[in-house]
């Protein structure tokens, strides 16, 4: 075999020593294209006045005035506010419950029939689980009417997507997988994860199996828990998919929400501006909850990687 | 004897099966109903009726069949794409010590917090003016660009995992580095690639927004946003609607079928 030598140098030598950099080029031409060109321009964009055809007129603080001052958008915030704290302490209750209860058979053989029962309903498309949700909530032979006055409780039967009052708690419990598939999995291996002794010290003590989910179980998986909040609320602030295919965001503005706003700006009214401007509040909305958590994540006394 | 213990082991599988019969019921009654006539939809609502009709998934198919191909192009496209594209990241940065790599890291790490929702419109504008909508390369470039990021990540924790040896022995014994990346590295990072593969697929199949901005032809929609075409107006076959919905839903979970192990693990492995 030939080496290179400090005088000759074959042109693998320098292949070698620039490798990463030609492995990292398409990648970063890439990300730079349709990243980071897109992201810096929606900030500048956010300051001008732009159909997306003539040339943008800068504008400055503008189009933020005039989203502070739209009662559509702001009771789209509001919205999202309480649609992601139904969303957060459902989708964790249900998955954390289903997790616990799987995580009490010994048998390995038995936890996977259960896993594979919840996390098959995770690749039904989205879009799907929406419509058919459609269908649930659908006043005249929905499921959830049907059922209602089937069992004689037909007073309770209602327009649910169709008034105010109940049309963004139905879209909040959208969901099929009652229990998430996604969230299940990663709690149920945290759980697995728990060392042994951990749990066995507990027994010792005598702790019943409510006392150990309080006081083992929950700290131990602090850090799962904290993560799958961070995407149900960073999911949740960009919510747009119960609009687009239930709602439209009413009746009235009682479903709207900023992602929803930010596609009819941009993609009815044709007011780019005004919908980078609504996506860059948004971002920040995510940046400011991320950093508390973050934060809380590291207070904690026990830690369970993810 | 009923004793106490009985019913503490009796407890969960109660409460786990119901859990599984609400998750699991809105779709049984999809399919159920995907076979029915509309009479029959009215005469049984909540269970099957036999015998089943076909006739709605006929109806339907070419519909359906159009947006089924179409996603698989696009999906398929795009995982190509991804696969490439992380390995080749996630090697570079597992691999090798260089100069910035840490500051490039970050830099590729900080746009997991840039949501699609803020470069929709630059995104739409770049992709229009480059004259792709409407083009299978509308939804793959970008797609690609969203799902490398995590990739790249993934990728990149799993090289570190692997004995650097392996690298030394193979240039050692006379391999260039190109050699070492198709004949060891590639070997070994297949487990880790299955992981990037099944988060791209999920996110490429599931994704409504962007394709309902960059397609306007509605014969090249992918199967998410072509599946709210099925609706009706005002008369609506639940029969012909829910057999759309369940064709359009099939080859995911007949792909995921196979895999679900694997899934399972790949999914605990993050």
């Amino acid at each position: 075999m030939t080496t290179a030598t400090a005088t000759g140098r074959r042109p693998s030598y320098y292949i070698n020593r620039y490798l990463p950099w030609i492995l990292l080029a398409p990648v970063m031409i890439h990300l730079i294209v349709f990243r980071y060109i897109p992201t810096f321009s929606a900030f500048y964009y956010s300051l001008t006045n732009w159909n997306g055809i003539k040339a943008a007129k800068f504008v400055g603080l503008r189009n933020y005035t005039d989203l502070f001052t739209d009662y559509v958008f702001l009771d789209g915030l509001r919205n999202m506010v309480i649609y992601t704290s139904i969303r957060v302490v459902l989708l964790i209750g249900f998955a954390f419950l289903a997790a616990e209860l799987v995580f009490s058979f010994k048998s390995a053989s038995v936890r996977t029939f259960w896993k594979i029962v919840f996390v098959i309903p995770l690749v039904v498309p989205v879009s799907v689980v929406y419509l058919l949700w459609g269908f649930i909530f659908e006043p005249q032979s929905g499921l959830l009417n049907t059922l209602l006055n089937s069992v004689g409780l037909g007073a309770y039967a209602n327009q649910w997507l169709g008034t105010s009052a109940t049309a963004l708690y139905s879209i909040a419990f959208v969901q099929f997988p009652f229990v998430a598939g996604l969230s299940f999995l990663v709690f149920i291996s945290a759980l697995e994860g728990i060392p042994g002794d951990v749990l066995d010290a507990c027994k010792v003590e005598g702790c019943g199996r409510f006392r150990r989910v309080w006081s083992v179980d929950v700290p131990m998986l602090r850090g799962s828990l904290i993560f799958i909040a961070v995407l149900i609320v960073l999911g949740g602030i960009q919510t747009i998919e119960p609009q687009l295919i239930l709602t439209r965001g009413g009746p009235g503005t009682a479903t709207e929400s900023p992602g929803f706003y930010v596609y009819r700006a941009a993609f009815q009214y044709s007011d780019f501006g005004l919908a980078a401007a609504a996506g860059v509040i948004m971002v920040f909305v995510g940046l400011v909850f991320s950093f508390y958590t973050v934060r809380a994540r590291y207070k904690g006394a026990y830690d369970v990687d993810l | 004897m009923l004793t106490s213990s009985r019913i503490r082991l009796a407890f969960p599988v109660i409460v786990l099966s119901l859990l599984a019969v609400i998750t699991w019921y809105p779709l049984v009654f999809m399919f159920s109903t995907s076979f029915k006539t509309r009479t029959q939809f009215f005469a049984n609502y909540w269970w099957f009726s036999w015998p089943l009709d076909l006739d709605n998934y006929v109806q339907v198919w070419p519909k359906v069949s159009l947006a089924i191909l179409n996603s698989l192009q696009y999906s398929g496209g795009t995982l190509i794409l991804v696969l490439l594209l992380s390995l080749l990241g996630g090697y570079a940065f597992g691999r090798f010590n260089f100069r910035g790599k840490n500051f490039l890291f970050l830099a590729i790490l900080s746009l997991l917090m840039v949501p699609g929702i803020l470069t929709i419109v630059p995104l739409f504008v770049q992709v229009r003016n480059m004259g792709l909508l409407n083009n299978p390369f509308a939804l793959i470039l970008p797609w690609t660009a969203f799902e490398i990021v995590f990739g790249i990540y993934l990728m990149r924790l799993f090289f570190e995992r692997l004995p650097k040896e392996l690298f030394y022995a193979a240039r050692i014994e006379g391999a260039s580095e190109l050699q070492v990346l198709l004949h060891v590295a590639l070997p070994l990072a297949l487990p880790g690639l299955g992981s990037v593969a099944i988060l791209d697929l999920l996110f490429t199949w599931n994704d409504l927004i962007w394709p309902i901005v960059a397609i306007s032809d509605q014969t090249k929609l992918p199967v998410t946003p072509a599946a709210l075409n099925f609706r009706g107006n005002n008369v609506v076959d639940y029969g012909q609607v829910f057999a759309a919905y369940v064709s359009i839903s099939l080859p995911l979970i007949v792909i995921f079928s196979f895999f679900v192990r694997k899934f399972v693990r790949g999914i605990e492995g993050i």
